[in-house]
C-alpha cells in the first residue's frame, strides 16, 4: 500500500489513475451495479446484453421491412420478435449470472 | 355492463390481440332471389345466421333423396372397384336437371343389378344341372353295366343247369319280370356337410326302403340360391311308391338340396348334357356383357360423382339455412338475421347486389345493422401459422368478445417453455427436421386424408417448428448435444488448483478464467457436484421465468381493464395484485439475482420463511444488502395491506354503481322503434339486471383467495420446468453412457456395435423424441392454460361459425 501511494505521487500513470478511481468509487458507492462492475473484471454481462439488444433491434427492423403488411400487422410481428428476444436474453442472463460467482465448484468423479 | 363497450384508445391496434368487431345485421331478401342470395353468401363465408324462423321448414326431403341416391352410387362403385376421379371440368349443372338425371341413372343401375342377378342364378342352376347329369349318368351307367353283368351271370348259371336247387328263385324271378314294380328316382345336389345327416334321415323316414348313392363334386359349386360357393355332393335316391316320394321331397327341401329332372335313357342324357353346355356358354357371354355395361355406367358416374356430391351438399346446406329465415307474409320476402364482422359490410352488400341482379329481381335486398346487447361471437383472422396456436388456446376456452387474446404471447412463450424443459440441441435438430418435412410437403399432405395422429402432428407443424428452434437455443445454453457438452464458445472457466490436479476429486476445481460466455460450462458434465449446481440453477431459473410470466398475465388484465373502461378493476384489482405478487415473489426473484451477483452465501429459504415468521429479527449472515430488514418489513406490510384492498372495496363500489345506474332508469325515455320488421325483444336480454350483493361479495372473496393462495402454488408449479429438464437430461445421458459408450467399448465386435447403435436410436426416438416431446408439450400447455391465463382470461365466449361452403367441405367428408 505504501509503495503504491509513493508510485502515484512520483510517476502518475494512467493505469494507476484508473485503479485509484475504482477504489474511490468502490468505497463511496453501496449500489450493487457498480460493485459488480468493480468486482468482476470481465465485462461479459453488459457486452453480451448489448449484443442481444442489437440482434433484437436488427430482427425487428428486418421484420418490419420485409413483411410490411399494415401497422397492426407490423405491431404484432414486432411483439413476437420482442418477446422472443426478451425470453432468449433472460435465459442466457440467468445462466450467466449463476456462474459468475459460484458457490459450488466442479468436483471431478473418480473414474476418468 | 351495459352495451358492448367500444375499444379504449390507449394503444394502437394490434392484429390478433382482440377479436374482430362484430355487428348484428338484418337482411330483407325478396323471395325470388333468396336461393341465389344464400348461395352467394355461402361462397363469401362471413355471415353467421341466427335462427329466427317461425314457419314450417322448407323442402329438404328432396336433397335427402338425392343424397341417398349418391350414397347408393358410391356403394356400387366401391363394389365394382371404380374410384371417383377428381374432375377438373366445371360443368354447371342445374339442380333440377341433376335430380332427374340421378333418378334415371338409379333406375338403370337397379335394373341392371336385378337382371344381372337373375342371369347369374340361372347360370348357377345350369352348372349344377350339368353336374347332376354327368355324375348321375355315371351311376346309371355303372349300375346298368353291373346289372347286365349280373343278368348274364345268372343266365349263364341258369343255362349251366342248376335248376333243381333254385326252383323258387326262378319262379320269383319270372314273377318279378311280370309284376314290374316301378322304381322312381330323384337326382340332385346336397351340400357336403349335410350329406351324412341327409342320408340318415332319409333312411329313417322311409324305414330303409330307399337306395341312396352319392358322389362328391371336386370343385366347390356356386349355389344358385345363396350365391356362395359350397362343397356339394351329387345324389340319386331310388324309391318305390308315391307316399315315399312325398316324404323324400319334403326332406330334400328341408336340406336345401336342389333337385333336377333326369332321364333314364342314355341317349337322352347325352343330348341334355350338350344342351346344358350350350346354354351355359350363352349365359356366360350375356353375363359378361352385362357386367361390362355396368362398369361403363359406373365409370361415367365416377367422372362426375364428386361434383354432384358437392352440389347436393351445397343445396342441402342452402335449404338448411333458408329454414332459419323467417317468412314475412305481408311483404313477400324473407328476413334473415346474423352476425358478421364489421369489415365485411362492403363484401356482403356486394354479394346481395350481385344476387339481385343475377336473379332478375325487381327489388334488391336490404341490409341493416341492428343494435343489441347480446354478446357477439368471437372471430380471429388467423393465417396458417397462427391458427394452430389459436386452436390451442380455444381448446381451453374461446375468448370472450374482444378480450385480450393470450395467443399473441403464446406464439413465443409456449415453444420457449417447451424448450426450457426439452433443452438439447441434438434432439432439437431432429425435431426441426421432422417439422421441416411436414412444412415442405404441406400442399400435398393437406389434400390427402390422413389418420388421426398424423393429422394432429401435421396441423401443429408450425408449433413444432418453433419448438425445435427454441430447443436448439436452449440446448446450446444447457450445453447438451445428446447429453454431450461441447466447448463451443471459448475456454471453460475452471481449472485445477495445482499442476498435478491432485485435489480435483476431493475439493474440486477453481474458477480461474472469465465466466463461460454462453451457457453452462462444459466442465460440469459428469462431475460429482453437477446435480447440486444444475438443480440450484434450474430451480431458480424456473422461479424467475414463472414470476415474469405471471406478471405478464396481470399486465394483460390491466390492458383488458383499460379497454373495457373498467377503472374499478384497475384500482382495486390490478394494483393490489401487482403489489402482492411482487412484494413477495418479485422480492424473491430480486434476492436470487443479488445473491448471484454478489456471490453471497445467504440461505434464501431461511430469508423468505423468517420474513414471515419473525420479520423483526436480525438477519445476520443471511443479509444480502444493507437495510434489508427494513425493506422486508415494508414489503410484508404492503402484501398484508393488499389482501383486504383486493377483497373489500370492489363489491361496495359495484353496489353503488348499480344503484346509480338503475336509480335513474325509471325515468329513461322509451327506446326508439326501428323500422325492423320482426325484431323481437330477445335482443334485450339485459333489461333487468339482478344485483345480489352477497353473491358479488362471495365472488370477490373467492377471487381473492384464489389469487393469494395461487400466488404461492402457481410459483411452485413453475418448478416443473426444472423437473422435466432434469428428467430429460438424465434420460439422455443414461442412453448415451450406458448404451452407446458401452457398445463403443467393444469396437472390435461389429455386431455389438450395430446392436448398440440401433438400441440407442430406438430409445432416443421412442423415449426422448416422442414421449418427452409429448410430456413437455403437455406441461408447457398446462402452464399457459392455468398459471398464465387465470390472471386475466375469462374465455366464456363462443366461436364465430359462418355459413360457408368451404367449411362444409371440411365438415363431412362422407355424405
Amino acid at each position: 500500500m505504501q509503495e503504491r501511494h509513493d508510485q502515484i505521487v512520483s510517476t502518475p500513470s494512467p493505469i494507476h489513475h484508473l485503479q485509484l478511481g475504482i477504489e474511490i468509487a468502490g468505497t463511496l458507492s453501496l449500489f450493487s451495479p457498480i460493485r459488480i462492475w468493480h468486482q468482476s473484471t470481465d465485462m461479459g454481462f453488459p457486452a453480451t446484453t448489448l449484443i442481444f439488444a442489437a440482434i433484437g433491434i436488427v430482427a425487428s427492423l428486418c421484420t418490419v421491412i420485409c413483411f410490411n403488411r399494415g401497422s397492426s400487422s407490423n405491431l404484432f410481428h414486432l411483439t413476437l420478435v420482442l418477446t422472443a428476444t426478451i425470453c432468449c436474453w433472460m435465459m442466457w442472463a440467468i445462466v450467466y449470472l449463476a456462474q459468475m460467482k459460484p458457490l459450488i465448484v466442479p468436483i471431478l468423479s473418480e473414474a476418468e | 355492463m351495459g352495451e358492448v363497450a367500444r375499444g379504449g384508445g390507449c394503444c394502437p391496434p394490434m392484429d390478433l390481440f382482440r377479436s374482430e368487431p362484430m355487428q348484428l345485421v338484418q337482411l330483407i331478401i325478396p323471395i325470388e332471389s333468396a336461393h341465389r342470395t344464400v348461395s352467394y353468401l355461402g361462397d363469401l363465408g362471413l355471415l353467421q345466421f341466427k335462427d329466427v324462423s317461425n314457419s314450417k321448414p322448407f323442402k329438404i326431403k328432396r336433397c335427402g333423396e338425392m343424397a341417398r341416391k349418391l350414397r347408393f352410387f358410391k356403394e356400387q362403385m366401391l363394389k365394382a372397384g371404380v374410384s371417383p376421379k377428381l374432375s377438373t371440368t366445371q360443368v354447371d349443372v342445374n339442380i333440377d336437371n341433376l335430380e332427374v338425371k340421378l333418378s334415371e341413372i338409379e333406375s338403370e343401375l337397379t335394373e341392371m343389378n336385378a337382371n344381372g342377378e337373375k342371369l347369374q342364378r340361372s347360370y348357377n342352376e345350369l352348372v349344377e344341372y350339368k353336374l347332376v347329369l354327368q355324375k348321375a349318368g355315371e351311376f346309371f351307367h355303372s349300375a346298368q353295366s353291373g346289372a347286365i353283368e349280373q343278368q348274364r351271370e345268372y343266365e349263364s348259371r341258369l343255362l349251366s343247369g342248376e335248376s333243381m336247387e333254385t326252383p323258387l328263385l326262378q319262379d320269383q324271378l319270372s314273377g318279378d319280370s311280370s309284376k314290374q314294380i316301378k322304381l322312381g328316382f330323384l337326382a340332385g345336389l346336397v351340400p357336403r356337410e349335410k350329406s351324412m345327416t341327409f342320408e340318415r334321415i332319409l333312411f329313417r323316414a322311409t324305414r330303409g326302403n330307399v337306395f341312396l348313392r352319392q358322389t362328391a363334386v371336386e370343385d366347390p359349386v356356386t349355389d344358385p340360391v345363396s350365391g356362395e360357393k359350397t362343397e356339394k355332393n351329387v345324389f340319386v335316391v331310388f324309391y318305390a311308391g308315391e307316399k315315399v316320394k312325398a316324404k323324400i321331397l319334403k326332406i330334400c327341401d328341408a336340406f336345401s338340396a336342389n333337385r333336377y329332372p333326369f332321364a333314364e335313357e342314355l341317349g337322352k342324357q347325352a343330348q341334355m348334357i350338350t344342351e346344358a353346355s350350350g346354354k351355359i356358354s350363352e349365359l356366360k357371354t350375356t353375363i359378361d356383357t352385362g357386367l361390362q355395361h355396368r362398369v361403363n355406367l359406373l365409370d361415367t358416374i365416377g367422372v362426375q360423382f364428386e361434383q354432384w356430391n358437392l352440389l347436393v351438399r351445397k343445396e342441402k346446406s342452402i335449404h338448411h339455412t333458408l329454414n332459419m329465415l323467417s317468412l314475412d307474409v305481408t311483404k313477400k320476402c324473407l328476413v334473415a338475421e346474423g352476425w358478421s364482422p364489421v369489415f365485411a359490410t362492403k363484401q356482403i352488400q356486394d354479394a346481395l347486389q350481385r344476387a339481385a341482379v343475377d336473379s332478375n329481381s325487381q327489388v334488391s335486398a336490404i341490409f341493416q345493422v341492428l343494435h343489441t346487447k347480446e354478446m357477439p361471437p368471437t372471430y380471429f383472422r388467423t393465417n396458417k401459422f397462427t391458427s394452430s396456436y389459436q386452436g390451442i388456446i380455444d381448446s381451453y376456452g374461446v375468448a370472450k368478445y374482444q378480450e385480450a387474446n393470450p395467443t399473441v404471447y403464446t406464439v413465443v412463450t409456449f415453444p420457449f417453455l417447451f424448450a426450457v424443459m426439452f433443452g438439447d440441441w441434438g434432439h432439437g435438430i431432429c425435431l426441426l427436421l421432422a417439422a421441416l418435412y411436414f412444412i415442405i410437403r404441406e400442399r400435398k399432405l393437406s389434400s390427402q386424408k390422413l389418420d388421426d395422429i398424423t393429422e394432429m402432428t401435421f396441423g401443429g407443424r408450425y408449433v413444432i417448428l418453433l419448438m425445435s428452434l427454441f430447443s436448439i437455443y436452449t440446448g446450446l445454453i444447457y450445453n447438451e448435444f445428446f447429453s454431450v457438452p461441447f466447448e463451443l464458445f471459448g475456454p471453460s472457466a475452471y481449472e485445477c488448483r495445482d499442476l498435478a490436479c491432485s485435489e480435483a476429486t476431493t475439493i474440486g476445481l477453481i474458477k480461474a478464467r472469465r465466466t463461460y460466455p454462453f451457457g453452462v460450462d462444459p466442465v460440469w458434465h459428469g462431475t460429482r457436484s453437477e446435480l447440486p449446481f444444475l438443480n440450484s440453477l434450474k430451480m431458480k431459473m424456473s422461479i424467475l421465468l414463472g414470476v415474469a410470466q405471471m406478471n405478464l398475465g396481470i399486465i394483460m388484465s390491466f390492458f383488458n381493464a383499460i379497454f373495457f373502461r373498467n377503472s374499478v378493476n384497475i384500482w382495486f384489482q390490478f394494483i393490489p395484485q401487482m403489489i402482492f405478487l411482487n412484494s413477495l415473489f418479485g422480492y424473491l426473484s430480486l434476492l436470487i439475482i443479488v445473491k448471484w451477483c454478489t456471490g453471497s452465501q445467504a440461505d434464501l429459504y431461511h430469508v423468505m420463511i423468517y420474513m414471515f415468521l419473525s420479520p423483526t429479527d436480525d438477519l445476520g449472515e443471511n443479509e444480502l444488502f444493507a437495510g434489508q430488514k427494513s425493506y422486508q418489513l415494508v414489503l410484508l406490510l404492503l402484501a398484508v395491506v393488499a389482501v383486504p384492498w383486493m377483497l373489500l372495496p370492489k363489491p361496495f363500489i359495484l353496489k353503488k354503481q348499480h344503484e346509480a345506474r338503475h336509480g335513474a332508469e325509471s325515468y329513461a325515455p322509451l327506446p326508439s322503434t326501428e323500422e325492423s320488421l320482426q325484431v323481437e325483444s330477445n335482443h334485450d336480454s339485459h333489461g333487468h339486471e339482478e344485483f345480489e350483493f352477497s353473491e358479488i361479495f362471495v365472488h370477490q372473496l373467492i377471487h381473492t383467495i384464489e389469487f393469494v393462495l395461487g400466488a404461492v402454488s402457481n410459483t411452485a408449479s413453475y418448478l416443473r420446468l426444472w423437473a422435466l429438464s432434469l428428467a430429460h437430461s438424465e434420460l439422455s445421458s443414461v442412453f448415451y453412457e450406458k448404451v452407446l459408450l458401452l457398445a463403443w467399448g467393444y469396437y472390435n465386435n461389429v455386431i455389438i456395435l450395430i446392436v448398440g447403435i440401433l438400441v440407442f436410436i430406438f430409445a432416443t426416438v421412442g423415449v426422448l423424441l416422442v414421449m418427452e416431446t409429448l410430456s413437455a408439450f403437455l406441461h408447457a400447455l398446462r402452464l399457459h392454460w392455468v398459471e398464465f391465463q387465470n390472471k386475466f382470461y375469462e374465455g366464456d365466449g363462443y366461436k364465430f361459425f359462418p355459413f360457408s361452403f368451404s367449411l362444409l367441405d371440411e365438415e363431412d367428408e362422407v355424405l
